[in-house]
């Protein structure tokens, strides 16, 4: 399980995504545990679209946890469903 | 971590409104006089591991103005939002500051719900 | 956070700053030439200026701001530095001074003063131009104010990939824009996100195509890109017209007057009542009045006609029960947690094996559950149900406006208003719905004189319908018009190269082609609709409701659009299959049957890829785990299993490796799974715990091109 920073952003979500390319080599499932964060930014969908997409290609998923209603609509408004 | 709102003006009362106005936002507050005192305890506010969560800048200062500060913040801080306190409405300099790295701006004088509204654009949670 | 604070902040501040004006001035005296020391008065100036705004010295902000300009123009080299000037600025600050230091002022002096001044500056200045207003007037009008007729901007946005790096989140903005209206039509361009292994995090990759529903003008939504207009690929366009002007979807329904319930009732003409209406409207009347003295209507009529508005304003009352909704929710999702819980019951009960006792008893007393629990869920469902025919109603007024701009005359027919949809699906049908009646009203009826040249009633008839059929609620609108133009459909469908001039096309498939997008056969770009925004748009709409829509038309008698819809959009009846070791859940209303095929009977036809036979047919055969790029356990279809299921009219083989069941799904869960792909319509969680992603039919067809519509 892979937990967000309450400010997580642009400003670092490349150490985000080393954290998920490492998980992604050791497991088939990744959990992302959104409980922290009230927001994301749009490099964090970004990030999270490419990395379900590189999970499914491989066989493997990525689940989100503790998604609020906020993020959700943030998720939808980029064309992601949740 | 703290993060903090950066107040650069070289206006005592500026800095001062804006720092009231921000206040119920709940975050942190650093007051600097112009860009080299900013620069200097931007500095130190990430040197001790603490982070920028917005500036909001003058453009006419003494020592070093704002288009300047803007020029060097960017060089270590790409992402972090910096307001602009202006007294010009003109359209090219506004697009000056906006290509110099600025991510919004706000004419004086303003009213503080004003400030508030435009800060938590950027910041909100 | 006193004011009193600001304003002793300051009158220090402006000591300080007067102190060093002077010194500055009186050096600048000595040498005229130091452009440093113009410049540092300047900057005083404009620092006063700002602070005395700020602390609410209206005056002063006022009075520096000129002084300033005057300043701007000796540091740019356009005034030169005398004494005459040297006076006028210290004249000036001894004026501010005044203003701010000296309590009780005799204000007709200061402002006898102050113009005197103003007067020497603007004589230095030549042609003064205004000075900006003091403050900004940001007061824009809340969404609170319901009568702002209803606006509809497309709103396209491409922002620079590097927009990230001037601290703006474009999300962000995305987000303020939505803040103000009701998306109708959204769509998210992902094609420039490069994969997980070469992304650049730090840039912006998305694009958006958005129609809003707004109450706000166009210059608030431009608002929202203030920021980041000029650098980015921002167009907003009104569209207003394309979506039939302000009247209709989202609003309550409406009481009804008498006169349109008279002509509703066949006893008054539209016209007749227009001319009454304007009587009354002159005379200040009651309009039963100026009917009855016309002669257009008996006094018994008038009376049941107000009677009927009577009950009708009884049955808006009765119909609005006031519901949480959140809580609604809240219940409804709670439910989805027992019914999980449920499942696992199952899982161990089964695990018991025929023989137990224990698991008998557990599998009886869990099918009493499993009942209580469905029953308990359509009361639920029941509660979120309301009656389409406010929907419907709301159109009165508009079907009546939009064929008088027309010069038509058509009489609208409501059936069925007492069906009950999900109140998602009622809320988001409206516009769609307007969308398709407008087609109807625009290229469907003819005007008067062409239908009389045909033999036809002058009047045309629209008929909106809703009904239930097997699980499913089905909306129609139905006109009695010229119907559509196969030809003209042909011609456009062979110059889009949707269809090839040789090839032989079923009338049925030409139809479905104006749900395209870009197509439209309207000849002026003047008409109402077919301009921008197509049917297309509402196919997305009415397939994001997990529906479909179809159309069949005969020339020179009318058009049927209907809708299909699901009853709810919370829970449904799924077959649960595996491919690898992914669960896939198809929607129990597409399911045909399953078999298992023969080697012989799976092949490669030209055209039309690979296909299965089954009853006599032949239908092309999915690999579902090709579709969704999984490793399966079987490779070949001989080797698994085939669920025949169809979307539409259209019948397909999805090849999985196992049916694990039956079993009711609960869309809306609180663990959730992403997915961009329109194969995929939701997602549920399993009572051990799996994730199980609900296949989308008609989106997984399209996905893999087979159907109704081919791409190629």
């Amino acid at each position: 399980m892979i937990e967000l920073m309450e400010n997580a952003g642009v400003k670092n979500v490349r150490a985000l995504y080393e954290k998920i390319a490492g998980e992604l080599k050791q497991g088939d499932e990744i959990l992302l545990d959104f409980s922290r964060v009230a927001r994301l930014d749009l490099s964090l969908i970004q990030l999270v679209v490419a990395a379900a997409r590189y999970a499914r290609e491989r066989g493997k998923t990525i689940r989100l946890r503790a998604v609020s209603d906020r993020i959700r609509e943030q998720l939808d408004i980029c064309g992601v469903k949740t | 971590m703290n993060r903090y709102i950066m107040v650069i003006d070289d206006s005592p009362t500026v800095r001062t409104s804006v720092e009231y106005s921000v206040k119920s936002l709940g975050f942190p507050i650093m007051q600097a006089e112009n860009g080299v005192d900013a620069l200097a305890k931007i500095k130190s506010i990430k040197g001790a591991g603490d982070d920028i969560a917005i500036c909001v800048c003058d453009i006419n200062m003494p020592e070093m103005d704002g288009m300047t500060f803007i020029g060097e913040f960017r060089k270590t801080d790409k992402f972090t939002p910096v307001i602009v306190l202006t007294t010009e409405a003109d359209e090219s300099k506004i697009q000056q500051g906006k290509t110099a790295g600025f991510s919004g701006w706000l004419v004086k004088p303003f009213r503080p719900e004003q400030l508030i509204s435009v800060v938590e654009r950027f910041v909100k949670k | 956070m006193s004011e009193g604070g600001i304003r002793e902040i300051f009158l220090g501040e402006a000591s300080e700053i007067f102190e060093n004006l002077e010194s500055d001035i009186v050096r600048l005296e000595e040498d005229s030439g130091d452009a440093e020391i113009v410049n540092r008065i300047f900057r005083s100036v404009h620092t006063l200026k700002g602070s005395s705004g700020i602390a609410g010295f209206d005056r002063v902000y006022e009075f520096t701001h000129k002084l300033e300009n005057l300043l701007d123009d000796v540091r740019q080299g356009r005034q030169a530095v005398d004494g005459r000037l040297i006076d006028l600025v210290l004249t000036s600050l001894d004026w501010i001074k005044d203003e701010i230091l000296t309590d009780e002022r005799d204000i007709a002096e200061a402002d006898r003063i102050k113009a005197g001044l103003l007067e020497r500056i603007r004589a230095y200045k030549g042609d003064e131009i205004p000075a900006a207003a003091p403050a900004v007037e940001a007061a824009t009008p809340g969404p609170g104010l319901q009568d702002e007729p209803a606006k509809y901007f497309r709103v396209r946005v491409s922002f620079r990939e590097d927009i990230f790096e001037s601290g703006v989140d474009p999300l962000m903005i995305i987000e303020d824009l939505l803040a103000l209206g009701t998306p109708v039509y959204k769509k998210v361009d992902k094609s420039a996100l490069p994969g997980f292994e070469t992304i650049d995090l730090e840039k912006c990759y998305l694009k958006w195509d958005i129609v809003l529903r707004t109450e706000h003008g166009i210059d608030r939504i431009k608002d929202v890109f203030l920021f980041v207009a000029g650098d980015n690929d921002i167009s907003i366009e009104d569209v207003t017209a394309d979506y039939g002007g302000s009247e209709g979807a989202g609003k309550p329904l409406k009481e009804r007057r008498v006169g349109e319930i008279l002509v509703e009732k066949g006893i008054l003409n539209p016209v007749d009542l227009a001319a009454a209406i304007d009587e009354q409207q002159s005379r200040h009347t009651r309009i039963g009045e100026v009917i009855v003295n016309r002669g257009l209507a008996t006094m018994e009529q008038v009376r049941d006609a107000l009677k009927d508005q009577e009950r009708i304003k009884k049955r808006i009352e009765v119909s609005t029960v006031r519901v949480d909704t959140a809580k609604l929710d809240s219940i409804l999702n709670l439910l989805g947690e027992i019914v999980i819980g449920q499942a696992a019951l199952s899982g161990i009960a089964d695990g018991f094996g025929e023989e137990s006792a224990i698991g008998q008893r557990l599998k009886n007393a869990l099918f009493g559950l499993d009942r209580t629990t469905r029953e308990f869920q359509e009361q639920i469902m029941s509660i979120r149900m309301v009656p389409i025919g406010p929907t419907f109603e709301q159109f009165r007024r508009f079907v009546r406006d939009t064929s008088h701009a027309l010069g038509k005359d058509i009489r609208l027919v409501i059936e069925g208003g007492e069906t009950e949809l999900d109140k998602t699906v009622i809320e988001k049908i409206g516009d769609p719905l307007k969308h398709m009646i407008r087609n109807s009203i625009d290229h469907g009826i003819e005007s008067a004189l062409e239908r009389s040249m045909t033999g036809k009633d002058p009047a045309g008839k629209l008929v909106l319908r809703a009904y239930h059929q097997e699980g499913s609620v089905y909306i129609e609108v139905i006109d009695d018009g010229r119907g559509l133009d196969l030809k003209k459909i042909r011609a456009k469908a062979e110059s889009m190269g949707m269809v090839r001039p040789d090839e032989d096309v079923a009338a049925d498939r030409l139809y479905s082609l104006i749900f395209q997008p870009g197509f439209s056969t309207a000849e002026k770009v003047g008409d109402l609709s077919g301009r921008g925004v197509g049917m297309d748009v509402v196919r997305t709409n009415i397939e994001d409701l997990r529906g479909s829509v179809e159309v069949r038309s005969e020339e020179g008698r009318g058009s049927v659009m209907r809708i299909k819809l699901p009853l709810t959009l919370a829970i449904i009846d799924g077959m649960l299959v595996s491919v690898g070791r992914s669960i896939f859940i198809i929607p129990l209303l597409s399911v045909v049957e399953s078999i298992q095929p023969k080697r012989g009977h799976v092949k490669t036809v030209e055209g039309k890829g690979e296909v299965v036979f089954v009853r006599d047919e032949y239908v092309s055969l999915i690999r579902l785990y090709d579709a969704f790029g999984i490793e399966p356990r079987h490779r070949e279809p001989w080797d698994g299993l085939i669920v025949i299921a169809e979307s539409g009219k259209t019948r397909v083989g999805l090849m999985v490796d196992d049916l694990l069941g039956q079993q009711q799904i609960v869309i809306k869960s609180l663990d959730s799974y992403i997915t961009e792909s329109r194969a995929i319509s939701g997602a549920a969680i399993l009572g051990d715990g799996k994730v199980a992603l609900i296949i989308d039919m008609h989106g997984l067809l399209e996905d893999v091109n087979i159907g109704e519509w081919e791409k190629r």
